[in-house]
């Protein structure tokens, strides 16, 4: 950005956009009422989605897929990645009514989610030695201490995301990366996982960008200390293997903005899924190591990152439609997780896993996948070890314009027997 | 006390003729009137004899409309919408209708230039009242800013507000993270460009002009100003054509769609040239006004073709009128008591012939298979035979001649203004 967007430039903007998705949404288009991430049934979308044909155009302009073939190969398509290959990435100031462009709908407050794809690749093998797939475990122990007293703290009713899931991703990831972070710190900067696509309010995209600067601002300082005095953190970890102090708060701020509303939308979506199936509850309680496989399960049914959105690079023909270069793509991830044609059936954590695209293709979802994992998994071992009578006391609050990530921001629970 | 009055709205005739007759009322009443809107607006401001101030750039909302028509009337094709049962509505509807008109309409009519050199001329200005046409909320902009007392002026029933009121009680019975109201986060930072909060009353005005007869009103709860309606033609020279000076010999039956379609293609009639031969068919003679460089095929002989006719010139003959459902052809006919034969699909238009019908005063007939040529016809001759609908109409006249005139509402006015009023009265005053 060249100038500072004034605040009435940005609201109008975000209008334009909203304005786009529910023009488009009432002559009937299914992606454009999907981005619209109110009153539609997401699944019901994807499947409408599904019968327009493995790849199509939205009215919107973007491709969209919900094929589970499809979405496998355009998640491992060299020929797409996050940005125009010529033009800016911000359309801010741009006339929407003649660009149509609402591939980056705000710069997402300033979060690091729209970098090159070999950034992101570049940044993994700097976390490969502390928090890549196979050294992300390590972190178990840690994990487990910072969250249970959360889970001892918590009265006989309680809300599931503002009592719990909440605080106890935020003490974990406290913990893990050495980032003084609270629960209220990350509340909101996970709006920006859905920002990319649904435009928020102006109030709500200018709190994202104030709170993604004071989450910078911590992991910064924090950053800055260990250089000096490590400790045992991850922090420390990362700045030991000599990668630039810069690169690691970058890090630092994708695994508390994304990985934590990653792993807040897994834990969130696995207690949903297994107390409405209450055997598969009580299959978790009787045997709280299935935790791995319930975050893995709702991972492919109930993915975090809903939508993955990418720009073709150059002509690319894919289930026999031209994609031009320059075009928008949007991979529907969880409506692809289901695919009847796949093999796909409900959530359930009995025989072989289903095939699940979530939290691949090499964006900003798949860097910070493995420490989500972790904590995804070790605070649901511990809720079914500690909490094994709870039971989802009201309806669920879910937040408004949230497509991407269908965030729960309360749930009443009871903690039962 | 003479007092300054600002009257705006957007570019657009059809939006700004029905301010016209108490713009007049209040210049002859002394005061200082001056009528802001884009330039686009200019020429029809001062051909109505009255003192333009053009602001900003002129909007671009053809171009929206052009993307997004389709699907916003789409959305706002639903009965309980058109005919003015809001209770009805649900939130869903609400929040789409009220996000979609923010984002392709109300924002775009009140484009930014717009407002902020409307509010920069109210700063200069001082005026003690602004009245403003009711989507031109750079009025009420200006006036909150200023401190000027401001109101509405309507020229159709307010189904805007009314639908914008059952969206607010719906919104309150929410939870505050689930409130979503895409016009008043427009206004609010809007008005925070000029250093000002939101308050409703940038929506609702602080009293509203209507009008509407008052059994084609919807009561709200908000103050409210009857005035009568007095037919002006718009910025098309009035003149009294030849042939009208004699009477006609069979009943002369006005088919008109109005001038708004001609430059926006909203809202028209459909096949006009066949609904021209079909109502031929009839003991009539058909006045109908079609654009000049629309060509039609040869008509029969009791048929009139002219580009325009001023509407108060030609109703006052007219057994029956047929037209599109606009709000200037339907309030001139409603005032000259003619029955009207209402072809409406649109927003409010809608609502009005339906409620006309329902009082007994004309026909409406729906899109679809009622509107095929001969269906028309029909409806024609009937709505001529029976002389329940003039009788309906006269009476509709009435309740529109009970209205006071803008004269007789000026001094209303000036009491409201008075108490209204948050800045010292300009120093004429």
């Amino acid at each position: 950005m060249t100038t500072t967007v004034t605040e009435s430039e940005l609201g109008r903007h975000l209008l334009t956009v909203r304005g786009f998705h529910f023009v488009l949404g009432a002559l009937g288009d299914p992606f454009a009422r999907l981005l619209n991430g109110e009153g539609d049934d997401a699944a019901a979308l994807g499947a409408e989605i599904r019968r327009r044909g493995p790849l199509h155009r939205s009215e919107l302009g973007a491709w969209v897929t919900a094929d589970a073939g499809v979405a496998a190969a355009l998640l491992a398509e060299p020929g797409l990645d996050t940005r125009h290959p010529d033009a800016g990435q911000d359309h801010v100031r741009e006339n929407l009514w003649e660009t149509w462009r609402t591939c980056h709908v705000t710069p997402a407050g300033g979060a690091p989610l729209t970098l090159p794809l070999a950034e992101y690749a570049r940044l993994a093998r700097l976390c490969d030695p502390v928090l890549g797939p196979r050294t992300a475990g390590a972190w178990r122990a840690d994990v487990r201490g910072a969250v249970l007293p959360v889970l001892d703290r918590l009265g006989p009713r309680f809300d599931l995301v503002t009592d719990l899931v909440r605080p106890a991703v935020a003490a974990a990831v406290a913990k893990v990366l050495g980032v003084p972070v609270t629960a209220a710190d990350l509340a909101t900067p996970g709006v920006a996982l859905d920002a990319v696509l649904c435009p928020p309010r102006l109030p709500v995209a200018l709190e994202l960008e104030e709170a993604i600067g004071r989450v910078r601002e911590l992991a910064r300082a924090q950053v800055a200390e260990r250089a000096v005095e490590p400790r045992d953190d991850a922090v420390s970890a990362l700045l030991a293997t000599g990668y630039d102090r810069a690169d690691v708060v970058e890090v630092c701020l994708l695994h508390l903005v994304a990985g934590a509303e990653i792993a807040t939308g897994a834990l969130t979506g696995a207690v949903e899924a297994l107390l409405g199936r209450p055997g598969q509850w009580a299959a978790l309680r009787r045997d709280p190591d299935l935790a791995a496989r319930a975050v893995e399960e709702t991972l492919r049914w109930a993915p975090p990152v809903r939508l993955v959105s990418r720009i073709a690079q150059r002509p690319l023909t894919v289930a026999g439609q031209e994609i031009e270069a320059d075009d928008h793509v949007v991979i529907l991830v969880d409506a692809a997780n289901r695919d009847p044609s796949s093999g796909a059936g409900d959530f359930d954590l009995a025989g072989e896993p289903g095939p699940s695209l979530s939290l691949t293709g090499g964006g900003y979802e798949s860097l910070v996948a493995p420490p989500a994992r972790v904590i995804a998994t070790e605070v649901l071992r511990a809720v079914a070890e500690r909490l094994p009578g709870i039971e989802i006391d009201g309806p669920p609050l879910r937040r408004m314009r949230s497509p991407v990530a269908r965030a729960v921001l309360k749930l009443p629970m009871a903690k039962g027997r | 006390m003479t007092m300054r009055v600002l009257l705006t709205a957007f570019a657009m005739d059809a939006h700004f003729n029905g301010m016209v007759p108490l713009a007049w009322a209040l210049r002859t009443a002394g005061h200082e009137v001056r009528v802001a809107s884009q330039p686009a607006l200019t020429g029809s401001v001062t051909g109505a004899g009255l003192t333009a101030v053009p602001v900003g750039e002129d909007h671009r909302v053809e171009q929206v409309m052009a993307a997004a028509a389709p699907g916003v009337f789409a959305l706002h094709q639903n009965a309980d919408y058109l005919e003015g049962r809001t209770e009805l509505l649900d939130r869903a509807f609400l929040e789409a209708s009220t996000t979609m008109l923010t984002a392709t309409f109300y924002s775009q009519i009140n484009n930014d230039s717009m407002i902020d050199d409307l509010v920069g001329f109210a700063r200069r200005w001082r005026p003690d009242l602004v009245i403003w046409e009711p989507f031109t909320f750079a009025g009420a902009i200006a006036a909150h800013v200023t401190g000027a007392a401001h109101a509405r002026l309507l020229w159709g029933p307010d189904l805007f507000l009314k639908a914008y009121e059952r969206f607010q009680e719906l919104l309150a019975i929410e939870p505050e993270e689930r409130r979503d109201d895409g016009l008043r986060e427009w206004l609010t930072w809007t008005l925070a460009r000029h250093g000002c909060a939101f308050s409703p009353e940038v929506v609702t005005g602080q009293w509203t002009i209507d009008q509407m007869p008052a059994g084609v009103r919807f009561e709200l709860d908000q103050p409210l100003v009857p005035m009568r309606h007095i037919p002006y033609n718009g910025p098309l020279p009035a003149v009294v054509p030849p042939w009208s000076r004699t009477p006609p010999e069979r009943p002369r039956v006005c088919v008109t769609q109005g001038m708004t379609a001609r430059t926006t293609g909203f809202s028209g009639l459909d096949a006009v040239a066949e609904l021209l031969e079909a109502v031929a068919e009839l003991e009539v003679e058909v006045l109908a006004t079609v654009a000049e460089g629309e060509r039609l095929r040869p008509l029969p002989g009791n048929v009139r073709v002219v580009d325009s006719v001023p509407m108060h010139v030609a109703l006052p003959d007219c057994a029956a009128v047929l037209h599109h459902g606009g709000a200037g052809t339907w309030s001139s006919a409603v005032f000259y008591g003619v029955p009207q034969l209402n072809l409406a699909w649109q927003w409010d238009d809608v609502y009005r012939g339906r409620r006309l019908e329902k009082l007994g005063a004309g026909i409406y007939l729906p899109p679809g298979p009622a509107r095929e040529a001969a269906g028309v016809r029909d409806s024609l001759a009937h709505l001529l035979s029976e002389s329940s609908f003039r009788e309906g109409a006269a009476r509709i006249r009435e309740e529109m001649l009970d209205c006071p005139t803008p004269n007789e509402v000026v001094p209303t006015l000036e009491d409201l203004t008075a108490a209204h009023h948050r800045a010292p009265l300009s120093p004429s005053g």
